[in-house]
């Protein structure tokens, strides 16, 4: 998906479990969908496995091993679980949700995405099919609202908070686990907060391109109002700030509210949910702002 | 988006029927789409202009906007105390689902209640922002302390939720483990808790 979603890199970190799902990951795909698939892997996936077999208290073994992308440094990994697998399959459901909304979009390269996605479809197998059913229609009802050149930020990012919460409960559901009220109130936050960074990070390119951003048209006082045009970026980016802000503040709340049941590894997820969400806010409001400025 | 068209005229809701024209003529000739050059400027100059057309309609027909009824609302406030004390209970029950985080429950309860006061409006932009839908929740928020300008409870949850800022923007990642920054965002927390909505066992903070 986006890649917002990733522990923070600091030198008092092991990042040891974080690299081994990551990894895992990456094998399960080439297995199930071939070697180039593997760079459609998104951090949010990986996160999403990591929570899952926290849930079902999955113990892994970690071992060392070669790959083509690490040929010279031994990687951690651990042996597939049927989780993984599932998480696999939905990230590559994601993925063919993207490229359906790229090819719709009439995005450059449009052979290439057309070619790429029947492969995906052809692989997925009919148990996953669902997944790829799914989530082509949660993404066709976000578009219907693009179209629209709807200025509704919260009802966009409730569509993309609604996909991620019904894709971690059908897993739970395949995976016999009964997840609590409060980690499917958290994965809707969290598709919300996944939507508003990224429209936010997007902002000027897409302003540049116009192309649609629903930040244009919800704040489309500010390039009226504001001159030269980089000064609307600001405005919109501050104001912006704040929803990341309460976003990230409710995912830490409904979070504490179920963090007891993770146990295994709270430990990782905690740095992600309360260091690297608030982090990845500020940092992309940030590195936003440094780009208007050059 | 539900918008008070008075403020998208930027008028007074007491303006007279003159000026409010006189509003709408400038912000017409500002916003025309014949006045921008670049093709984005155009399309967001047409919305702004369908924006201006619809508000500028819905007050010459008195009826405020189409999608939510302005003028209904305010005229609510005004509403007799007898009024006023039928559904206290259920406003009451409201915030009793608030408060134990049953936000499904509290939504329906205010949204089959006709009177629309300054705590229905509160009660309302709480259940919104829990829901995520901030923009929503900071208009409800922002008309209960319009309709309630002396209560400290709605100004303070209003200011706590939309004003502040609890992670800054130049935030090191390498210094995660400050101490005084988590007992103040623990802290910062606890009183947004406590003013919003006091889940997690009632009002643990006596003093606000």
């Amino acid at each position: 998906m986006y890649g917002y979603l990733r522990p923070l890199k600091s030198p008092d970190q092991d990042f040891t479990l974080f690299r081994a799902h990551y990894c895992s990951l990456c094998k399960t795909i080439q297995s199930e969908y071939g070697l180039l698939f593997r760079v459609g892997l998104s951090y949010e996936i990986v996160f999403f496995a990591l929570f899952l077999n926290a849930l079902q208290k999955v113990k892994v073994t970690i071992r060392r091993e070669r790959c083509p992308v690490h040929p010279f440094r031994e990687q951690a990994v651990f042996e597939g679980n049927p989780a993984m697998n599932r998480c696999a399959h939905l990230n590559m459901a994601l993925i063919a949700g993207k490229l359906t909304d790229d090819i719709a979009d009439e995005e450059p390269y449009r052979l290439f995405r057309k070619t790429a996605l029947h492969s995906l479809e052809k692989r997925s197998g009919p148990v996953y099919k669902g997944y790829f059913q799914f989530v082509g229609r949660a993404y066709e009802s976000i578009r219907c609202l693009e179209r629209q050149k709807s200025e509704d930020v919260d009802a966009l990012a409730a569509l993309f908070g609604e996909l991620l919460a019904s894709l971690f409960q059908e897993v739970c559901r395949e995976s016999r686990l009964d997840p609590p009220a409060s980690l499917i109130h958290f994965s809707q936050l969290l598709g919300r907060w996944i939507y508003c960074i990224d429209a936010v990070d997007d902002l000027q390119k897409d302003f540049q391109r116009k192309r649609y951003n629903p930040l244009i048209y919800r704040y489309k006082d500010a390039f009226f109002t504001s001159y030269p045009v980089e000064e609307a970026f600001k405005s919109i980016i501050s104001q912006e700030t704040v929803r990341l802000r309460l976003l990230s503040e409710h995912m830490m709340s409904e979070y504490r509210l179920f963090r007891r049941q993770l146990g295994l590894y709270s430990v990782e997820i905690d740095d992600i949910i309360f260091h690297s969400i608030p982090y990845a806010s500020a940092r992309i409001a940030r590195k936003n702002m440094e780009k208007e400025k050059k | 988006m539900s918008q008070n068209p008075y403020k998208v005229l930027g008028v007074e809701e007491n303006a007279t029927p003159e000026a409010i024209k006189k509003a709408y003529t400038d912000m017409v000739k500002k916003y025309h789409p014949d006045r921008y050059k670049e093709d984005y400027m155009k399309e967001l100059a047409e919305q702004k202009m369908k924006e201006i057309n619809e508000a500028y309609d819905a007050i010459q027909k008195g009826n405020g906007y189409s999608s939510y009824s302005w003028r209904e609302d305010t005229s609510r406030q005004t509403a007799d105390q007898s009024r006023r004390s039928e559904s206290f209970g259920s406003l009451r029950d409201a915030r009793m689902h608030i408060n134990s985080r049953n936000f499904s429950k509290a939504r329906e309860i205010l949204q089959s209640l006709t009177q629309r006061d300054a705590e229905w409006f509160f009660l309302m932009g709480i259940v919104e922002v829990n829901y995520g839908n901030y923009d929503q929740g900071k208009y409800y928020i922002n008309q209960a302390v319009m309709m309630d300008p002396g209560n400290q409870e709605y100004r303070q949850a209003y200011q706590q939720i939309f004003s502040g800022t609890i992670f800054s923007q130049n935030a090191n990642p390498y210094n995660r483990y400050d101490t005084s920054q988590v007992c103040c965002q623990a802290c910062a927390a606890a009183w947004c808790l406590d003013v919003c909505c006091e889940c997690g066992g009632g009002d643990f903070i006596n003093c606000c």
